[in-house]
């Protein structure tokens, strides 16, 4: 039987069609390969996705534009500039300063934005909080002898004033330089001496001066002009060092760059190839480079969708589900790091891969409440060899509890089918102009909430089947653990307002259906659909998407970030460990350009 | 000690020595919350760019099947029903913008749903007679026309003045009674509205020009001291030198760039006026340039909104030209090309023509009106902002077709202290008409006033002096009554068949579907 690669945009219509379903809008998107030309499929065929991208070295780069640093950037920067700048008193300060950096909008996430450093948007409230939080800023700097010494020297306190000039110009150069991550130029320099305002040493013309520097526009934004002009007519230019050292950090750190990298920008290192690979490996083994990746994980798993999980505790039902494992209102924290941790040890403690990622047998559980949704598997210390699951099921990141939990009676397989579509298979699920709200009514007992979600969503010929069809398998198989996480072997359903035991109903967890846009073909656990996702080469071309999206701050273009994205597919693809795979992006050549827009 | 005088928008001064300032201190200028305010000080500003002629489907929303309706006139005889409809105005984002229509967009950092449920669009208000080119039917004189001859000689005011100095409009003294960046129809004019006026004037403020509102915004502070200002100035210098290349290679930001980086000097503009300490201004430069560029009109909407904000004054008047931020250069003559060939009938006109015309008007509405109420939508007292006590609007110098004052399209935002309705989408026009005619313009103009605490019989004195006959024939409302004659519009009898007079007679009457309780 002969195998064709076929793309998975018209895969998913005609197995739309062959269900006869209205309205549907289940729209492919991994890979880049053309539409082949050909309608019809003779039954039987092996279908094999491409799931590769195209990499045209001449393809033009994705322009870039400045960008606003994102709240966690901002955060970040300040703190990290306040250890280069006062190391003693740089925890204090940041303590100081929480409430005004806490006031700063929030990177709110919606419509197209599937990352926060996506949300670019600067309105009046941000301005605002700025300037409250550079008020702040610049007046903890000051407000003690300490301070003042630590940030104009000596020369601050000696008994002659005829450096006192000096001084002030050389405090507003240091942190204008740790600011705007580069050294400042002699207009800024002059900029600046003008808000300090003051003939002398003096302790309100210096807060000034170091709020107006917080404020300025290389802080508050990266802005990349380029340096040597690569292409003119593209408008493509190699980054200066320090551009290149700033948008490593940021990469790297989600921060400002420290000393070390900003030396290595002024000695001219950081533009060898072998300074270059240094500095990289460096970022990369700082624990700094921990909390980006921390970051990334939490996006693409959409992990701040975890809800509280004692919201509901007084409820009679839930409580009545939740039993003996009722929520704290630490257990979410503790569900997330369990899940941030599996990540981190695959990604720095151990060589990991992706596959590892849907694979893994370990557990994380570091406290008693979490081990006990995992049926009282030993605890971690963090620091050893994690300990193996207990329960078989327990296989990979999808059965880990932040991936499967709610905080009602009852699971969401919708919830987690969509999940697994849009942020593994990089499937857009559009929805219909006329879809309407779908509402389970209250169980009475009567059926698992499989068959009440089936019943409502895929009924032939509606126009919610089309979808569903798709989507509802891939939660349905997950139905072997409950909303808290918990291998079930039978689904509970408790009366709401009393809590009292209706029914104990047999799950079933068995599908019929695809993850790689071949022939359906039967699922029965997660362990098993991991499994197949791994094998179907999509979830790497979506990894490598989704990266692209989380470190540049926009959607990837298949075209011009071809290179980019195929580098990063075949990476992941051909078992490449997390940590180079993070890491390469930074080694390649379109991450040293910037490209202007027109 | 020595007084300076200090001004906060110093990104505005534009070469050295000239004109030197004596303010004196008024109480207007103290910190609002050291004024004690029996009622709500309300605010007005008119806004018109010139010629028009953006199509309704470029301009109008749609109405929804959710729209009201409400009933003007029952059918009378001839005279067909008339309705207003009026729907929720809605928005949606595209891109970085906010979108209620393609002439009604603006950038979302400034234009957020919550201005939008400010604002009204509105439509249906016409002129009964073809006075062309004009300078001031926007703000009810329609005397300042170059065609309208019949109506050259009647002189009624202009409606800020009549606001600026109507009894206990300003609540507290002003520096100035009204703030004219207009052009052409102010002092100097032989058709000047002022020398209509049978009020007891105060000199208009100089027109047209930025220089006597840099110096109504420059404050007496005898104090000077190391002055935030002087901090948020240096600021909003690093970022203005970016986007000029002061500091690095400008022509390597893009367009997006600066545009974003101009943005944040708005927001910086906003923290400025915010502040009640003042930066040292030293002598005022003259500036006499007629304000016709975008920046000339993006500074004038900035330092409107510092004098309404600080009580400088609480009136004010802009008007543009319609091709003042024209991008599209596809023309040689704007008035000839865009407003005739692009303005025309919609079927017939050029469509390109017409994109071009529709996006200067569009970049006025976002870079000077929406500006300006963005500016203003900032709390006066808790849980109510400036705007929410002000009326601003935005028409064009002619409709829907270049010269044809009818179907003016109406922007407002602001509910001038809860007297209109805001959120809405206002239809006047009448299908059922043969040229779909709405209301009339002095309708409006009658509402405006009254919003403004104007009672009718205040400006109907007006028309008592100007058009006695008219007045005596119960004719209502403020500015001209006056018919076209000749079957000028498609060959109706317009005072018979189109508007007749039950229009004017009814014109102080509440406008149903705009102001509340009506």
């Amino acid at each position: 039987m002969g195998s064709r690669v076929y793309p998975l945009m018209r895969t998913f219509k005609l197995l739309t069609f062959a269900l006869a379903a209205p309205l549907v809008a289940c729209i492919g998107t991994i890979g880049d390969a053309d539409t082949p030309d050909g309608g019809n499929l003779p039954p039987g065929t092996d279908v094999t996705v491409d799931t590769s991208f195209a990499c045209d070295p001449q393809a033009v780069p994705v322009p870039n534009g400045m960008r606003r640093l994102t709240k966690a950037q901002l955060t970040n920067s300040i703190r990290d500039a306040l250890v280069m700048l006062v190391p003693n008193q740089a925890s204090t300060i940041a303590d100081e300063i929480a409430t005004p950096l806490a006031a700063v909008p929030d990177d709110v996430l919606g419509g197209d934005t599937d990352y926060r450093s996506m949300v670019q948007a600067v309105g009046q409230a941000h301005v605002d909080a700025y300037y409250t939080l550079a008020q702040a800023f610049g007046a903890a700097l000051v407000s003690t002898t300490t301070r003042r010494n630590a940030l104009l020297g000596s020369c601050a306190t000696d008994a002659t004033t005829s450096n006192d000039s000096t001084c002030i110009d050389n405090a507003i150069r240091r942190v204008g330089r740790v600011l705007f991550r580069r050294p400042l130029g002699a207009d800024e320099l002059t900029l600046y001496r003008d808000v300090y305002n003051a003939a002398d040493i003096d302790e309100q013309a210096l807060a000034d001066a170091m709020t107006a520097l917080m404020l300025a526009p290389p802080f508050i934004y990266l802005i990349e002009t380029g340096a040597a002009v690569r292409d003119s007519a593209q408008k493509i230019y190699d980054l200066g060092p320090y551009e290149l050292a700033s948008r490593l950090s940021y990469h790297f750190w989600q921060s400002l760059p420290d000393e070390a990298l900003l030396s290595a920008a002024a000695d001219g290192s950081l533009m060898t190839d072998a300074g270059y690979r240094a500095q990289v490996d460096r970022l990369f083994a700082d624990p700094k480079a921990r909390r980006t990746t921390q970051a990334f994980y939490g996006e693409w798993l959409k992990l701040d969708t975890v809800p509280n999980m004692s919201a509901n505790n007084a409820r009679p039902d839930f409580a009545a589900y939740a039993g003996d494992d009722l929520p704290s209102a630490d257990l979410r924290g503790r569900i997330l790091a369990d899940i941030q941790d599996m990540v981190a040890y695959y990604t720095f403690t151990t060589a990991g891969t992706l596959a590892d990622l849907f694979s893994s047998t370990l557990s994380f559980a570091r406290t008693s409440d979490v081990a006990s949704l995992y049926g009282d598997v030993s605890l971690w210390d963090g620091a050893s060899q994690p300990p193996a699951h207990v329960q078989p099921e327990r296989v990979g990141i999808l059965a880990r509890a932040a991936m499967l939990v709610n905080n009602q009676a009852t699971t969401r397989p919708i919830k987690r089918g969509v999940f697994t579509m849009r942020r593994l298979l990089c499937e857009d699920i559009e929805l219909p102009d006329n879809m309407a709200a779908i509402a389970l009514e209250l169980s009475d007992g009567t059926q698992t909430t499989r068959q009440r979600i089936t019943e409502l969503s895929q009924a032939p010929g509606s126009t919610c089947q089309g979808c569903h069809v798709a989507i509802n398998p891939l939660g349905f198989v997950a139905e072997s653990f409950d909303a808290l996480g918990r291998v079930r072997a039978a689904e509970r359903v408790f009366e709401p307002t009393t809590g009292a035991l209706l029914a104990t109903l047999p799950i079933d967890t068995h599908v019929e259906t695809t993850v790689d846009a071949g022939p359906e073909r039967g699922f029965d656990s997660v362990a098993d659909i991991s499994e197949a996702i791994v094998a179907s080469g999509r979830v790497q071309a979506c990894f490598a998407r989704h990266y692209v999206r989380f470190t540049f701050g926009r959607q990837e273009d298949p075209r011009r970030d071809g290179c980019v994205l195929e580098n990063l597919r075949q990476r992941i693809a051909s078992s490449g460990s997390l940590a180079d795979m993070l890491k390469s992006i930074a080694m390649a050549d379109t991450f040293k350009l910037v490209r202007k827009p027109d | 000690m020595t007084n300076v005088f200090k001004l906060n928008r110093r990104h505005f001064l534009k070469g050295t020595g000239g004109l030197a300032l004596a303010i004196p201190t008024l109480s207007s200028l103290l910190p609002r919350s050291a004024l004690a305010q029996a009622a709500t000080q309300k605010r007005f500003v008119a806004m018109c760019t010139d010629h028009g002629g953006v199509f309704p489907s470029n301009i109008y929303p749609t109405m929804s099947g959710a729209a009201q309706s409400a009933t003007l006139y029952e059918a009378s005889g001839h005279l067909p029903r008339h309705d207003v409809r009026f729907d929720t105005l809605t928005s949606r984002v595209e891109g970085a913008d906010r979108v209620i229509s393609s002439c009604l967009r603006a950038p979302s950092s400034r234009f957020p749903a919550d201005l939008v449920g400010k604002m009204n669009v509105m439509t249906g208000f016409d002129i009964t007679t073809y006075i062309g080119h004009n300078r001031a039917a926007f703000i009810g004189n329609y005397a300042a026309n170059d065609q309208g001859v019949e109506v050259r000689d009647i002189l009624y005011p202009t409606i800020d003045q009549v606001v600026a100095r109507s009894t206990g409009f300003n609540r507290s003294p002003v520096r100035a009674a009204n703030i004219n960046v207009a052009r052409d129809y102010g002092n100097g004019s032989e058709r000047n509205s002022a020398h209509a006026l049978d009020l007891d004037l105060q000199p208009v403020q100089p027109t047209g020009s930025l220089g006597p509102l840099l110096a109504l915004v420059a404050v007496e502070n005898a104090s000077p001291s190391r002055a935030p200002q002087r901090l948020v100035q240096r600021v909003y210098d690093h970022y203005r030198g970016l986007t000029t290349g002061a500091f690095g290679d400008a022509g390597r930001l893009s367009r997006d760039d600066r545009n974003r980086l101009t943005r944040h000097m708005d927001f910086l503009n906003a923290i400025e006026a915010r502040m009640e300490v003042q930066l040292e201004c030293g002598d005022v430069p003259a500036y006499n340039d007629v304000v016709s560029t975008p920046e000339q009109l993006r500074m004038a909407a900035d330092l409107i909104a510092l004098a309404l904000m600080c009580g400088a004054s609480n009136v004010a008047v802009i008007s543009a030209p319609g091709e003042a931020f024209a991008q599209d250069h596809n023309y040689t003559d704007w008035h000839e090309q865009i407003a005739h060939k692009g303005g025309g009938e919609e079927a017939s006109s050029d469509p390109d023509f017409q994109r071009t015309n529709y996006r200067s008007h569009q970049l006025f509405f976002s870079e000077v009106f929406v500006r300006l109420a963005a500016h203003l939508n900032v709390e006066e007292t808790p849980g109510v902002t400036f705007l929410d006590n002000s009326l601003l609007y935005w028409t064009m110098e002619s409709g829907c077709k270049t010269h044809d004052n009818l179907m003016q399209p109406i922007v407002t935002a602001g509910s001038a202290a809860g007297f209109f309705h805001t959120g809405r989408f206002v239809d006047y026009r009448n299908p059922r008409s043969p040229m779909q005619s709405g209301v009339v313009l002095n309708q409006f103009f009658a509402n405006v006033l009254q919003s403004m605490d104007v009672a009718p019989a205040d400006y109907n004195r007006q028309m008592q002096r100007a058009q006695p006959e008219q007045a005596a024939a119960g004719m209502k409302g403020y500015g001209t009554v006056f018919w076209h004659p000749d079957g000028f519009w498609s060959g109706h009898d317009i005072q018979r068949d189109i508007w007749p007079e039950r229009y004017y007679r009814d014109a102080d009457d509440h406008l149903k579907g705009w102001v509340v309780g009506a």
